[in-house]
């Protein structure tokens, strides 16, 4: 990350990444536990009564909040990319608690997702706070 | 219109419409005085963004639709620099770049 970050941005950028990836793991849960060959009204009628769907929705909602913080003190083409760190959180609890297996592939795809993030961490966060950076 | 074609079609559209929401989000944060108009939107547009995504994976692979859906850093840039007049810089274009492959790579077997 670019010096000069606020620690409190840097914490809730943190903690979009964590709420992203619990909503990615979350939402393959509970629609695993929903019945097949539904209609679509039937299906959301179904989610409806899942416990797990109420959970996501709650998680969405604090998902929002957090990122509209976010997004006051921070240029969208800066921390949108960033969030794409949390498909490494969720391979590495996929290898971690559903054992799907690390390829060569995948350990590039990693380096290539913190490359890009590293890069973008290091242009100004905000063009409004005039901070310099990397052209 | 092909199956073929509308799976992927449909997750290139996901994109586009995931960064308009986006946009909305941000300027939700730029003006104040429309922050209610600019959420809502955005809610609507996410919305509209996951149910147009649930009906392209019945057309489509996930371990296609998450690298074409990566797209959607592409047009949150572009849209970032034409609607929000960010500064888009090379080094962060390649960074979007970067992320794209990563992604590509990290959910091309899923």
């Amino acid at each position: 990350m670019k010096r000069g970050l606020p620690a409190w941005l840097t914490a809730r950028l943190a903690l979009a990444i964590a709420l992203d990836s619990a909503v990615q793991l979350l939402w393959k849960l509970a629609a695993l536990q929903l019945p097949g060959s539904l209609s679509p009204s039937a299906l959301a009628a179904a989610a409806l009564h899942q416990p797990l769907f109420l959970l996501l929705g709650a998680l969405f909602v604090w998902q929002l909040a957090n990122w509209l913080r976010v997004l006051e003190a921070s240029d969208l083409s800066y921390s949108q990319p960033i969030t794409s760190l949390s498909f490494v959180s969720v391979f590495a609890l996929s290898v971690l608690f559903l054992g799907e297996r690390v390829d060569a592939a995948k350990i590039f795809g990693i380096a290539f997702v913190f490359a890009g993030v590293w890069l973008i961490g290091r242009t100004p966060h905000d063009r409004r706070a005039g901070a310099a950076g990397t052209p | 219109m092909r199956a073929a074609l509308a799976g992927p079609l449909l997750v290139v559209l996901c994109a586009v419409v995931e960064g308009f929401s986006q946009v909305c989000f941000k300027k939700s944060a730029l003006a104040p005085a429309r922050r209610h108009f600019w959420i809502g939107t955005g809610v609507a547009l996410f919305v509209l963004q996951a149910a147009l995504y649930t009906v392209a994976l019945q057309f489509v692979e996930v371990s296609t639709a998450f690298p074409i859906g990566s797209f959607a850093y592409v047009v949150v840039a572009i849209l970032s620099r034409r609607i929000l007049d960010e500064p888009v810089t090379r080094t962060r274009w390649l960074g979007v770049g970067f992320v794209i492959a990563g992604v590509s790579l990290l959910a091309g077997q899923a």
